[in-house]
This record gives C-alpha cells, structure tokens and sequence, in this order.
C-alpha cells in the first residue's frame, strides 16, 4: 500500500535521477562539440608549426601571432558563409513559401489547460513562440526561422536565394576562364591599374560584408528564433488531453536550448572539420622520419579525427532528442504517457534512435551501450590531438624535424 | 484542385461538415470554421500541401504520428468521390452528377449502383491510410453523398 511518504520518496528519487540524467547528457553534448571544433582549434597551431618549421620562421612573435589569429578565423569565416546561404534560403523559404502561419495566442481560453501544464512545469508562456499550420503529413517540431537583414542587404539576400545556381555557374565559368585565358589577359592583369581596380573594389565591399556578417551572427546565432511548429489537426489532441501536453513539452526543450538553429550549424561545421583533420595532420605527414611510421602516423591520425567527426555528428541529434525527452518528463505520469507514446511508434516503424529513448527513459539494458557509443568519438578525437600536438611541438622544439 | 470555383468550394465543405460531424466531432469543432477560411481564401484543401521540410527541424519523432482522421483527409476523400461520382455518372449516360447521387440512395433497380460501390472506387484511386478501416470510410462517402444531394437540393449557405 503506497503511502504519501513512499510517493514523495520515488519522487524526490525521480527527480535526483532526472537531474543527473540532464547533467550527464549537457556534458556529453559539450563533449560532442568539442570534438567537432578541436579540428577548428588545431588548424592555426598546424598553419603556425609548418610556417615556422618548414623554412619560412618569422621572428617577430607578434606577427606570429597575428598570423595564428588570422589562420584561426579562417575555417570559422568558411563556415559562417556557408551557413548564411542556408539561412537566406530557408529564410526565403518561411515568407515566400506560401504556407500560412498563425501565430498561437496562449492566453486564448481554448489553450488554458497547456498553458496551465506549461506554467506547472515552470516555463513563461507568454515567452513560447509557436505558430498552427495546416499540413496533414507533419508532426509536431521545433524549426529555426532564420531572420533577414533589415534594409536593402536583406533584399539583395532575398533576391540572391532563386537565382543560386545561376550565381555558382556564372562564377565558375568565369573563374575557369580566367584560368584558362590568364596568359592572354596577363597583359592587362598585371598592370597596377588593374590592382588598383581590385584593391578599391574589395574596401568598397568589405563594409557591406562585414555589416551584413554581423547583423547575421546577431540576429541568427546570438538570438535565434526557434518556434515550435503545431500542425492544426494537433490542435485538437493538446487542447483536451493534459497528458498530451508532454509531447509539446519535449518541442519546447528543443527549442529553448536552441536544437533546431545549432543543427544547421551541424549541417556545416563536420564537414568542414573533416577537412581540417586532413589539413592538421601536416604535422604528422611532413615529418622526416621513417617513411612507412610517417605514413602509419598520418593514416592513424586522419582516421581518428575523420571518423570521430563523423560520430560526434551523428551522435549530436540523438543527444538533442535524449535530453528533450527528459526535460519534457517531469514525473513518473509524463514518463508513462511517453514511454506508451514512444513504444506505439517503436512498433509501427521501429528504429534505433526510438530504441535508444525509450531506454533511458525506462532505464532500460541499452544505456550502458548508449554510453560507450558517447565515449568512443571522444577517445578517437583525444588521440587525433595528442598525436597533433606533440608532433607540432616536437617540430617548434626543434627536436623534430619537417621537410615541406 | 486548381482555381476551383465557389460552389464547388462550398460543395466540399459541406461534405467535409457532414461527415466530420459523423467520425471527427473534436475536430470538427475545433478546427472547422479555420478550415473554411482558408480553403474558401485559397481554393485549395488546406493541409494537402505538405510544407518544405527542413532538414533542421527538430521533430518529435521520425516516424509520421497518425492522430485519427483529419479535416484535411476528408477534403481529400471528398475530391475524390465527387471526381469518382462524375465518372459513374457519365459512364451511365446520366449528365448531372447529382442526379445519379440521388439515384444510389434509391437502390430501386438490380444492378444499381450504390453508396458502397463508390467508396470501393474511392479507395481503389486514392492512397487511404492504412489506419482507416474500409466501414468507416463507408460511413464517411456515405454522410458525404448524403451532404452533396442536400446541398445541391438546398440553396447553400457560405456562412
């Protein structure tokens, strides 16, 4: 016969629970990160080691470190850009798509049991943005919308997003033409009108650039606006059923904690973090040494870093859906309604991810494999690093040495 | 559904009322007077259209969530079965859809055609979910012809 004592007690160890559980998956999802941004961390210190060591030492620290700063914000240059384009087109997408959004109105009487269960879980309503659209082959989810400029670059951006392709192809084939062409045109090329005519364009431009950079990283990185997305015939479900509630709960997770803005983010950095393995593992590569251990050396390291990489973004979604799933589950009720939710789904269409969810949930066998899986990119990464660093302070040391 | 006109906007309606009336009372209630709106705004059934997917969207699972028959499915069916009922009706020499409409209420001669008839041609061209069961469906054409003959029967009301 349960008493009150006894359900305070599997309460209060519920709640115990969930909070480790909340502590252990934030720090795997910095460690998943950091994994994916060590890459970006070795890049100047590699740039630096082989300018230094490969023949070219400059002796001025200042402009050596001037020169990791600039090779260090490289990468991160490369990826914002890429991320703006996505973010012009999805932008683009969200007001010129033709969909019709309505933006939910939580103090309208007919939302009063969500926002009764929103309040009782401790989240300001008035602070939720979410939007009703009518789509009958979408569930409910968490978007980024990304925001434009203000002004005419934003116009310009819009204007930009249909004609994408058009711009790529008129780039490339002027590009492959000036390559092509370069000994017929070097006459005029080289002449310093012709530079003075870059160097003017470039200041001319940098301002526009830069204006519109910023205005981006503020509007989209440092305040996204992420909402939740309700399909209408979702309505009706939330409204009556307080159970249901759990399921808004869990898009709410995600979008406080930003999921859907930094997984466009995720659509980018990996790829060029791969890349970066490769280029960071100069170090290794160029050593003059053994040329069979030089090319162990290198293999191994590239490997690591490329297949952690990979991991880390796989690893980085399920992540997002584990720690939503134990925000949204607040008490033994909640965990009930969607561990039967889940299960349902489980039997339709069964996949790992699903498998995964309703093991922590249920504290079920698989999370012990759940945290190996978690380890393991971040084991390969270390390695990648070490071998990185001490390589590239073995070559500044002096006590290796490079051939480039 | 291209630039439908009104009347058979309204039509549509009415046939989506009367058989949500019937299976989607909750959501008839709740989402009904929307859904008009937007269809009469856009001629279009509202929800057909899926929205672009973002690859970036945080979902609640990966798996589509099935939550019992939609506004937006009974728009669908409702298509259909006036496109199904023209072509029965044409097959049979009958010039106005209607007319035949009425006729499979009657059931009076052998070999007639009857409600059933147009929900298994219904079923057969359009991709109904597999959570719909095929008595229901009966249940939901059938509420839907009855809604059609009323409607053309009775000047409609776009209110």
């Amino acid at each position: 016969m349960e008493t009150v004592d006894d359900r305070a007690v599997a309460g209060a160890s519920f709640a115990s629970r969930r909070s480790r559980q909340l502590h252990s998956l934030s720090r795997a999802h910095r460690a998943l990160w950091a994994v994916i941004l060590a890459p970006f961390a070795l890049f100047p210190l590699v740039v630096v080691t082989i300018g230094q060591a490969g023949g070219d030492p400059v002796s001025n620290p200042i402009a050596i470190l001037l020169y990791g700063l600039a090779a260090g914000c490289l990468p991160f240059a490369v990826v914002l850009i890429m991320v703006m384009q996505v973010w012009a087109r999805r932008s683009y997408d969200h007001r010129h798509g033709g969909m019709k959004y309505r933006l939910v109105d939580w103090s309208d009487s007919a939302w009063e049991r969500v926002r009764a269960a929103f309040v009782s879980a401790g989240l300001d309503p008035d602070r939720l943005r979410a939007v009703s659209v009518w789509d009958q082959r979408a569930n409910l989810r968490a978007r980024h919308i990304p925001r434009p400029t203000p002004g005419r670059l934003g116009r310009l951006a819009d204007w930009s997003v249909p004609r994408y392709n058009l711009l790529y192809v008129a780039g490339a084939v002027l590009g492959i033409a000036a390559a092509v062409f370069q000994n017929d045109i070097s006459e005029f090329t080289d002449t310093p009108v012709f530079m003075v005519f870059i160097a003017c364009a470039l200041v001319a431009m940098l301002p526009f650039a830069w204006r519109h950079g910023s205005r981006q990283i503020r509007l989209n990185l440092r305040d996204p606006d992420n909402i939740v997305i309700i399909p209408s015939h979702w309505r009706p479900q939330l409204r009556r059923e307080p159970k249901a509630t759990v399921r808004l709960l869990h898009e709410i997770s995600h979008v406080r904690h930003g999921d859907p803005g930094m997984r466009r983010l995720l659509a980018v950095c990996p790829g060029i973090g791969q890349f970066l393995v490769f280029v960071d593992a100069a170090t290794v590569s160029s050593l003059t040494a053994n040329a069979g251990v030089v090319a162990a050396g290198f293999v191994a390291t590239v490997t690591w870093g490329i297949l952690s990489v990979r991991r880390a973004a796989r690893l980085i979604p399920l992540v997002h859906e584990l720690r939503a799933d134990t925000e949204a589950c607040r008490d033994a009720e909640t965990t009930a309604h969607m561990v039967a939710f889940l299960r349902e789904l489980q039997a339709r269409h069964s996949s790992e991810e699903k498998a995964l969810r309703l093991a922590l949930l249920t504290n079920g066998s698989q999370i012990r494999a759940l945290r190996r899986r978690l380890v393991v990119p971040v084991a390969m990464m270390a390695g990648c690093v070490l071998t990185v660093i001490s390589t590239a302070v073995g070559e500044l040391t002096g006590v290796l040495t490079i051939s480039v | 559904m291209q630039g439908a006109r009104d009347v058979d906007v309204e039509r549509i309606l009415a046939m989506v009322d009367a058989s949500a009336a019937v299976v989607a009372p909750e959501d008839r209630e709740d989402l009904f007077s929307e859904f008009a709106e937007d269809m009469r705004e856009s001629g279009r059934i509202p929800g057909e259209d899926s929205a672009l997917a973002d690859d970036a969207d945080a979902g609640i699972a990966d798996t589509h969530v099935f939550l019992g028959i939609g506004l937006t499915l009974l728009g669908q069916i409702a298509v259909k079965v006036v496109s199904v009922a023209t072509d029965m009706a044409i097959e049979r020499g009958i010039r106005e859809a209607v007319t035949f409409v009425v006729k499979l209420f009657r059931g009076n001669e052998p070999g007639q055609a009857s409600p059933d008839d147009v929900a298994d041609a219904v079923t057969r061209q359009m991709a109904v979910p597999a959570e719909l069961d095929e008595e229901t469906l009966r249940l939901i054409v059938r509420s839907q012809l009855e809604a059609w003959a009323r409607a053309e029967g009775q000047p409609v009301d776009p209110a």
